[in-house]
């Protein structure tokens, strides 16, 4: 038994974490609200850094990581919508 | 992250089980009618070394952890509380804090017989006019020479008045030496004690055999070396049994909820198969599947908190969670359960009744919620 996050798991939550600080902010939400517009550029840049697509295997262009890790990285940006 | 059980865990949670099915399941309603104290079950759960599960082996002990304890409580619970809160209370009540306080010789004197199941420990906390406000408590000890006197009285204390009940593990206000300042200390009070008076016997709600008593402290006389660790610490001593306490009630409370569910489960199935209604086939279903989840959110949070606890990680918000939640989705749950019961669920003929009437016991002892909402406030704000 283990409740940790391991060290990985840990770098992976802190850069999704920092990365949502970095770019959510609360003018951008509410543009995005108000516009219906999906934000494609900073979709495209957590893409970029792999944030999407956590556990999908590496062939297919993913982490090849686990459902974990995915879920750290949606609970991180959600945690963020409030900008 | 792994939720996976060790196999020594599962080992553990399986003797459990097993012996909780074959021994208690079919003696649980006799203590409920009687109220007499199980002293042939709890020998044999000593001989199965359940009171020393997470001590060491010097002591008598299983060299076990926490996690195993408290799976061993949830599957006693999982057929009837009494047996499980007579483990919770010898093990976090009173073992607990002579493994972490006392002296070498109090342990070999005192915490071996109890991890041996020779003999069962309580815990003296609760007073007429002290429950949640630990501070206000009134019994007194007064260092006269060589001896404590203890004055004053407990309620409500759980393992008292047993022929094998050997110690109550005393809170009382004391004056320290060095400054003359009112302090918390803890003593242990032998059963055998000039002054120890036992009351009368509590008629219950639910839980009729645990044996609860009044214990009156009449210049109630200990030797000096009785006193546990730091004589400034009595209090943190007792929040120390209370915290490792609070995982047990989650996993008291887990087991009782999972035995409510067992009940409805089999009870249903029965039902839907014989078409007998179709509203039971349409409607119960969606509360089990609710019930199943509540279950399944108490047992991980008292298994986090038992988890830290065996690594020695802070776990205080851990152990309050998992008492506050698994003790309230319980009687929740026994509620629910009572319901789809109907009019049998009021008759002793089936085990909810019982486990109905025992529930609410697991919101009051520990701490009450609103002591665990408070806390967990409080942590909230630091």
């Amino acid at each position: 038994m283990d409740f940790h996050l391991s060290k990985e798991q840990e770098d992976i939550r802190k850069a999704a974490e920092s990365f949502a600080e970095g770019e959510f902010n609360p003018d951008l939400i509410s543009e995005w609200e108000r516009e219906y517009r999906f934000p494609t550029a900073i979709w495209q840049k957590a893409c970029e850094l792999g944030f999407i697509g956590m556990h999908i295997p590496e062939e297919y262009g993913g982490q090849g990581l686990g459902i974990q890790e995915n879920a750290l990285v949606f609970e991180a940006f959600v945690a963020r919508i409030r900008g | 992250m792994d939720f996976r059980l060790t196999p020594k865990q599962k080992a553990v949670k399986e003797m459990s089980r097993r012996f909780a099915r074959e021994v208690i399941a079919p003696r649980a309603e006799e203590f409920e009618r009687t109220g007499e104290h199980p002293y042939d079950i709890v020998s044999q759960m000593a001989d199965l070394g359940m009171m020393g599960i997470p001590f060491p082996k010097k002591y008598g002990g299983g060299d076990g952890d926490w996690v195993s304890m408290t799976l061993c409580i949830e599957e006693l619970a999982r057929v009837d509380m009494l047996p499980a809160v007579i483990l919770d209370v010898t093990v976090t009540g009173a073992a607990h804090a002579l493994y972490l306080f006392g002296t070498e010789e109090q342990k070999q004197r005192w915490l071996i017989p109890l991890i041996q199941g020779k003999t069962l420990g309580a815990m003296g906390l609760t007073e007429p006019d002290a429950g949640s406000d630990v501070s206000s408590i009134r019994t007194t000890a007064v260092l006269v020479g060589e001896q404590w006197r203890i004055n004053g009285s407990k309620q409500f204390i759980t393992n008292t008045g047993l022929k094998n009940n050997s110690i109550v593990i005393v809170a009382a206000k004391t004056r320290r030496e060095s400054d003359g300042k009112e302090v918390i200390c803890t003593i242990i009070v032998p059963t055998d004690s000039h002054g120890y008076k036992v009351g009368g016997k509590y008629e219950k709600l639910g839980m009729r055999a645990t044996s609860n008593h009044e214990l009156f402290f009449d210049d109630c006389r200990v030797p000096r070396d009785y006193l546990l660790g730091d004589i400034s610490k009595g209090f943190s001593y007792h929040m120390s049994s209370l915290q490792a306490g609070r995982i047990a009630i989650g996993a008291l409370s887990t087991g009782l909820a999972q035995a409510c569910f067992d009940e409805a489960f089999t009870f249903i199935r029965k039902r839907i198969k014989g078409r007998q209604s179709l509203f039971v086939s349409q409607t119960i279903p969606f509360m089990l599947a609710d019930i199943a989840m509540r279950i399944e959110l108490s047992r991980n949070m008292y298994l986090k908190a038992a988890w830290l606890k065996d690594q020695g990680e802070n776990h205080t918000m851990e152990a309050h969670f998992a008492k506050l939640y698994a003790s309230e989705t319980a009687t929740r749950i026994a509620t629910e359960v009572l319901q789809i019961f109907s009019p049998h669920g009021c008759l002793e003929e089936y085990p909810i009744a019982r486990f109905f009437r025992g529930a609410k016991l697991n919101e009051i002892v520990e701490g009450t919620s609103e002591m665990q909402r408070l806390i967990i406030a409080r942590e909230l704000l630091k």
